[in-house]
């Protein structure tokens, strides 16, 4: 059964506004084409907000595109042209459900870390304190099935396998991150890729030195809160609206080299 | 060519600049800085934080600091110091005749950094000056560069290099203007993507310093380097034709 949401009509507006948007950016930081979803917990609720199919360019996802969904899977609101649930609703779902402290979950088939998943290897933390602590433990690996995760059984293995951790391996198929908020389960993606690709390269030449875990100390506690800056000199800094201007800029999001 | 003092304007123009083609040339996006000495003083021109994409530095946002963090120029709502400020500022300090600082976190130079590998002279003798001699390591501290003790010790294992490791974190360079060392960047990141791709397949052969020497002797006349004049400021204005090259030069 579905419950009313206990969240204002504004505040979910709000968040369909910023959701479609992180659809947007993982398109534009080249995490995910069409396949990949992210979807928001409606605070007080069991329901989400996630993209609907047919699945389009994630580059193309708009708020009104995306549909609320409840734990069991029914849909509450969805728009015409997308009234179909992806295939693996119930991985967000099941999360939400272990996972009190979730706010936002990420799938995506990304790259880099996919390919490290894949060689069994870990992705390393390896450059800059704020970017390596999504790597600070190894992260947890899914293996039972390599086909799309869609039975009822399976999606609580996933839930399980990922235990506390920000990110979990899908073995030979992909990625999810979770964070307390929808920007920090995508800087989560976009950094973890960052770490994966500079593990797969520094491996291929040499040996990589790892940034040890005490030059991480503040951004180990960071990671336990919802927001992911500090604030300093009362100026703050918000990763959404920074790389919301690539929306409107494309051509400058294009070939990036570097992701720091 | 002679010497004529920039003003202040065209100074903030030139660091401004400077963060649009390291943003072009693909060494940073959002994070990492540039810095010029106000001639003659103890203060430094920077961009502010909160980060944007480095494209969108325009010479109006450029604050000044002093070498003790205080902002002297530009101070404006919403804007403060980067953080790690004592990167330049000690660096200015210790060397008097120094005219500009870059950090960034480019990729390629980066990563060699974290393989342990060394980034060599392997690509064209008149681009390989800032690699030639070596690039030291500054690997006694991870953190970012937020203390003057921190600044100071990496400006001891820096010495009079063109560049410097900062292990599992980036790059720091140094030079006279910040023209050279915005060029410094873009050839030490080049040199560093063509030794990474040489090793994967077998090894790297460097260029003997017998035609390096005098492309470092050079580096002493402090000149503008002719990619920053006829080449970068023109993919400023025209940045979608520097997308996806698979060459520098």
């Amino acid at each position: 059964m579905t419950q009313p949401a206990t969240s204002s009509a504004s505040q979910i507006d709000q968040m369909r506004e910023e959701l479609a948007l992180a659809n947007r950016l993982l398109h534009h930081w080249g995490l995910a084409v069409y396949e990949g979803h992210v979807s928001a917990r409606i605070p007080g609720t069991e329901q989400f907000l996630i993209k609907g199919k047919p699945q389009v360019s994630m580059d193309r996802v708009q708020p009104a595109d995306l549909m609320i969904m409840d734990f069991d899977g029914n849909v509450v609101e969805a728009s015409k042209d997308y009234p179909d649930p992806v295939s693996s609703w119930a991985m967000h779902a099941e999360i939400y459900r272990a996972r009190p402290d979730v706010g936002s979950v990420a799938h995506t088939h990304q790259k880099w870390c996919t390919i490290i998943g894949i060689a069994g290897k870990d992705v390393l933390p390896l450059q800059h304190a704020n970017s390596a602590v999504i790597a600070v433990r190894p992260w947890p690996v899914y293996d039972e099935t390599f086909d799309n995760i869609t039975d009822k059984y399976q999606p609580k293995v996933v839930a399980r396998a990922l235990q506390d951790f920000p990110a979990l391996h899908l073995r030979n198929h992909g990625m999810i991150f979770v964070g307390g908020n929808i920007e920090k389960a995508i800087i989560g993606a976009r950094n973890g890729e960052y770490q994966a690709e500079l593990t797969w390269r520094s491996l291929l030449v040499g040996t990589p030195v790892v940034l040890p875990t005490i030059f991480m100390r503040d951004e180990i506690d960071r990671d336990l809160t919802p927001s992911i800056w500090e604030v300093r000199d009362g100026v703050s800094i918000n990763e959404m609206n920074i790389h919301g201007w690539l929306d409107e800029n494309r051509a400058a999001a294009r070939d990036r080299k570097v992701r720091l | 060519m002679s010497i004529k003092t920039p003003t202040l304007d065209q100074l903030k123009e030139t660091v401004a600049l400077s963060h649009r083609i390291l943003y072009a040339a693909g060494l940073a996006t959002d994070r990492g800085h540039s810095s010029t000495r106000v001639p003659g003083t103890d203060t430094f021109l920077i961009k502010p934080w909160p980060h944007i994409q480095m494209c969108r530095i325009k010479a109006d946002d450029i604050i000044t600091m002093d070498f003790d963090g205080n902002i002297v120029g530009g101070k404006r709502e919403g804007v403060t110091r980067v953080s790690e400020w004592p990167l330049h500022a000690e660096l200015y300090r210790a060397h008097p005749e120094l005219g500009a600082v870059i950090h960034t976190h480019q990729k390629w130079a980066s990563m060699m950094g974290i393989a342990q590998q060394p980034i060599l002279p392997v690509f064209g003798a008149s681009h390989s000056d800032s690699v030639a001699e070596g690039i030291p390591m500054y690997d006694d501290d991870r953190a970012l560069i937020r203390q003057k003790w921190q600044g100071e010790l990496m400006v001891k294992v820096m010495g009079d290099a063109p560049a410097l490791h900062l292990q599992s974190h980036g790059m720091a360079f140094a030079g006279p203007n910040l023209e050279s060392v915005t060029i410094d960047a873009v050839n030490i990141e080049y040199q560093a993507e063509l030794t990474w791709h040489a090793l994967a397949i077998g090894g790297a052969n460097p260029i003997p310093r017998y035609f390096t020497h005098r492309h470092v002797e050079r580096r002493k006349q402090a000149d503008i380097p002719e990619a920053w004049e006829h080449f970068w400021k023109w993919v400023d204005e025209n940045p979608e034709s520097y997308q996806v090259r698979g060459v520098h030069l």
